[in-house]
């Protein structure tokens, strides 16, 4: 893999998004699996628009289509911005609106915390079958 | 790569699951490959909607990676605007795999017609082992006899047949592939 991707863990030491993955139905997990393998082997390279703005700076959402629109939010880095993603919320985007609401900001305060203690706070990107 | 590729067949025990997965991998590569192929040709979005009959926003939806309603229509347009041909197929799950694997953004890139042909038409014709028939540069045949021009028609698997192959008149020194038709020397 050219590029390495990473969990955020909360403070109790949980992998908050094995845990948002493993509560996606089996044809939305292999999508989403299939556009993280894509970013893990070609970066955003090959698709720019894989990955796509969010309201917040630097934090970026993984549109993945279907019957319910899967909307992970990683960032890349933070450590080496050049060969990782970090994973920092599992969401949804319903009518144009967040689930949870404020996902951004949210992820936005994990990749600070991230930076901070990256050793505890993320892991390597835990694949959910 | 080894250890992804065993990944992915032992998730494609589940039917729904692997074609879930499938379906998501050749939706982003057909994208990937529109994109490849307009920059390949150094065109815009604009300009490739102008040479296919479309509107620069459908063109930009097509490269989004997220389109799955594919119809054989839109890419037979590309195709002509591309100057190529566009294939369909049914294949295996393990070809899939290998397809993930082995995504390369230059093996997106497709010559158009008229470079390609001219290409064809200098390269030679030689079969494999399985009766193929496979390209090869002209300038990687080199033969040190006039009968090697003869001996490049043959089909490997006639070379190599158990009863009669150590009374051919040449040596091998590859037996594992198409190059091995090209590096044989008479006795």
């Amino acid at each position: 893999m050219r590029f390495r991707l990473f969990d955020f863990v909360n403070c109790h030491g949980k992998n908050e998004i094995k845990s948002w993955t493993k509560e996606l139905q089996k044809k939305e997990l292999a999508k989403l699996n299939a556009k993280l393998d894509l970013l893990a082997l070609h970066g955003d390279d090959l698709l720019p628009d894989t990955l796509a703005n969010t309201p917040t700076p630097g934090v970026l959402k993984l549109r993945v289509h279907g019957k319910v629109q899967l909307r992970p939010m990683l960032c890349r880095g933070p450590i080496d911005i050049f060969g990782e993603y970090t994973l920092l919320i599992g969401a949804f985007e319903r009518g144009g609106e967040f689930d949870p609401s404020k996902a951004d900001q949210i992820a936005d305060e994990r990749k600070l915390e991230i930076n901070r203690d990256p050793t505890n706070r993320r892991c390597k990107h835990e694949r959910v079958r | 790569m080894n250890e992804f590729g065993k990944t992915l067949c032992s998730e494609f025990v589940d039917k729904d699951y692997a074609h879930a997965y499938m379906d998501q991998f050749y939706d982003m590569t057909i994208s990937a490959q529109i994109k490849a192929l307009r920059e390949q040709r150094g065109w815009s979005q604009e300009e490739l909607a102008q040479y296919s009959g479309m509107k620069q926003e459908r063109i930009s939806t097509l490269e989004s990676g997220d389109y799955s309603a594919w119809t054989m229509s839109t890419l037979r347009k590309l195709a002509k605007a591309f100057d190529i041909t566009v294939k369909m197929s049914f294949d295996t799950f393990s070809k899939g795999i290998l397809d993930v694997v082995n995504l390369r953004r230059e093996k997106l890139q497709v010559p158009s017609r008229e470079q390609d042909l001219s290409r064809f038409n200098e390269c030679q014709l030689v079969s494999d082992f399985n009766g193929e028939w496979k390209t090869v540069e002209a300038t990687s045949i080199e033969p040190q006899n006039p009968a090697m021009t003869i001996m490049i028609s043959f089909r490997s698997t006639d070379l190599f047949d158990a009863d009669n192959w150590r009374s051919m008149p040449f040596q091998v020194s590859r037996a594992q592939s198409t190059q091995a038709v090209c590096s044989l020397t008479l006795k």
